[in-house]
């Protein structure tokens, strides 16, 4: 279990961390976690529960207002992230996926947006060439390698959003809602791949309301609630303690038809878009 | 038939904005004389033509410029109709308008005059000639840059800008700008058929306004939180402040025969003009 992760081990380490948005909004209350090497680790939550501000700040993009926040052993703080040669560690060692793919996709074409975090990171160019060819083959974008991101479906926006974090080849990858705007095939796909990412060794932190993908990846799972980890354990105890999703919103109870017949009964939040 | 109320005009000019710019990628794309050369024989020709237009004293030499556009524009395999509009409907817009009080003002021979009560306006010759050089000198600049956008795909042309050293800063700019302006004109049209579809009756003038500047507000707003989730995905992926690109153009013959035929039509109109 991940909380046996020694200091020096984790990946990420948060004490009482709390984040507070302009106007007095608290996105984040005394939050502690530890995400350890190989970690699946999935943060469920409702909208709106601070599950984005979570990997925000452990992509070192916001910095924690109260207690401590660590990746790697270092402090989070701007102070450190000043440090290029931290900043430059931990981009390259930590992916983020954003929940809405268009603001990732900010690049004139496919290809350019897929090679701006190698090049960013200083790759030479035969290397940056090479890996984003192989990334459109795997993904199956080379047909759309020349075309503006507006013109791309939301599944292929999630795809092309993917690849351009997975290029870099990242030891963590950091996921905000990634079954948002995907089909159903695309879903499983991408669950296939969530499940053998790094040989299943990658360390993976997914925050999501998908309650389904949770189960199928995680090994560990938080649940937040308005800002605070309401419990923390193994995805079997977790998710089938139906009184426990209820109280975080994600899952409720509504009517459905079967046939002739109309009943009410629990049902869980799968994919909602943005 | 029920007259278009503002709020279906306002989406149908949306859509006609969005459809022209996707129109504009295929004209890019066809075989064609300007589409066929280097991108940055292009752009150092375009501004090599307008520095010149920019020096014409006479006339004739700026009437000479714009006559050239138009076969280029033909020899391109563009929509005359497409390329005039362009221009046309551009320069009374914002030319016209500086352009009259100079029919008037301008001290010289009287061409025409007319007297209403205590006012009396005179057209002179000179006057004439000012307002229809300032108007041509425009005209011809749009001209030239209608055919160097029109013919370039967007992603190649800045490319070319970053490769002839234009700073890489206005470089970004320039493609973060289309690229949101295109995200968010589908944004706005989105929530103008979103208002018309639970819309009843026609709007009185007072809703109208009042429902354009909510819609102004929601996109400002959307504006402001994609400039900052935009920044921070940049961040994530290494950027530091400073965009490293992949420009692979090579120059060949017909772009150096381009360039040099630029310097010598823009050289000798000036020469006959002088």
């Amino acid at each position: 279990m991940d909380r046996t992760v020694g200091q020096d081990e984790a990946i990420f380490r948060l004490q009482r961390v709390g984040y507070t948005y302009p106007g007095d909004i608290a996105a984040l209350t005394d939050i502690s976690l530890v995400v350890g090497p190989g970690a699946h680790t999935a943060i469920l939550g409702a909208n709106g529960s601070g599950k984005s501000t979570l990997l925000k700040l452990m992509d070192g993009l916001y910095f924690r207002q109260q207690g401590e926040a660590y990746a790697f052993g270092r402090p989070l703080t701007e102070q450190t992230l000043e440090d290029e040669a931290f900043a430059h560690e931990l981009h390259r060692r930590v992916g983020l996926v954003f929940q809405d793919p268009d603001v990732q996709l900010f690049s004139a074409t496919v290809w350019d947006e897929i090679a701006f975090g190698p090049l960013q990171l200083g790759l030479p160019a035969a290397e940056v060439r090479e890996r984003v060819e192989g990334m459109l083959q795997w993904l199956g974008l080379a047909d759309v390698k020349d075309r503006p991101p507006y013109r791309l479906s939301g599944g292929e926006k999630r795809k092309v959003a993917l690849a351009s974090v997975l290029v870099v080849q990242p030891e963590v990858l950091l996921l905000d809602e990634p079954t948002a705007f995907l089909d159903p095939r695309s879903r499983c796909q991408f669950l296939d791949f969530l499940l053998e990412w790094g040989n299943g060794q990658g360390t993976l932190v997914l925050c999501t309301h998908d309650l389904e993908i949770a189960a199928e990846v995680a090994r560990q799972v938080y649940v937040l609630d308005h800002g605070h980890v309401l419990v923390e354990g193994h995805p079997d105890q977790i998710l089938g303690d139906e009184a426990l999703l209820e109280q975080a919103n994600l899952i409720h109870v509504h009517g459905h038809r079967h046939g002739e017949t109309v009943h009410s009964h629990r049902h869980e939040h799968r994919q909602h878009g943005h | 038939m029920a007259r278009h109320n503002f709020l279906e005009k306002t989406a149908a000019q949306i859509a006609a904005a969005l459809k022209e710019t996707l129109a504009d990628e295929e004209l890019a794309a066809r075989p064609g004389l300007l589409q066929g050369l280097d991108p940055r024989a292009k752009v150092v020709s375009t501004a090599l033509l307008l520095l010149a237009v920019a020096l014409a004293v006479r006339l004739e030499a700026l009437a000479g410029f714009y006559l050239v556009t138009l076969p280029l524009a033909w020899l391109s395999r563009l929509p005359m109709r497409t390329f005039l509009r362009r221009v046309w409907l551009f320069v009374p817009l914002f030319t016209a308008v500086i352009a009259i009080p100079a029919l008037f003002l301008t001290p010289g021979e009287p061409l025409l005059q007319a007297t209403a009560g205590p006012i009396h306006l005179v057209i002179t010759a000179q006057g004439l000639r000012s307002a229809t050089m300032l108007v041509l000198r425009v005209a011809t600049s749009v001209s030239l840059a209608v055919l160097l956008v029109i013919s370039t795909p967007w992603p190649a042309l800045l490319k070319a800008l970053r490769s002839l050293r234009l700073p890489q800063a206005l470089v970004l700019l320039l493609n973060m700008a289309r690229r949101y302006i295109f995200l968010l004109l589908q944004t706005a049209e989105e929530l103008l058929l979103a208002r018309r579809s639970r819309q009843v009756g026609r709007l009185s003038g007072a809703e109208g306004r009042r429902m354009a500047a909510g819609t102004a507000g929601t996109l400002l707003a959307r504006a402001y939180y994609l400039s900052q989730e935009v920044h921070l995905a940049m961040e994530a992926r290494g950027f530091r402040g400073e965009v490293r690109l992949l420009t692979e153009f090579r120059l060949r013959w017909p772009d150096l025969l381009w360039m040099l035929g630029a310097v010598l039509v823009g050289g000798s109109i000036l020469w006959i003009g002088r």
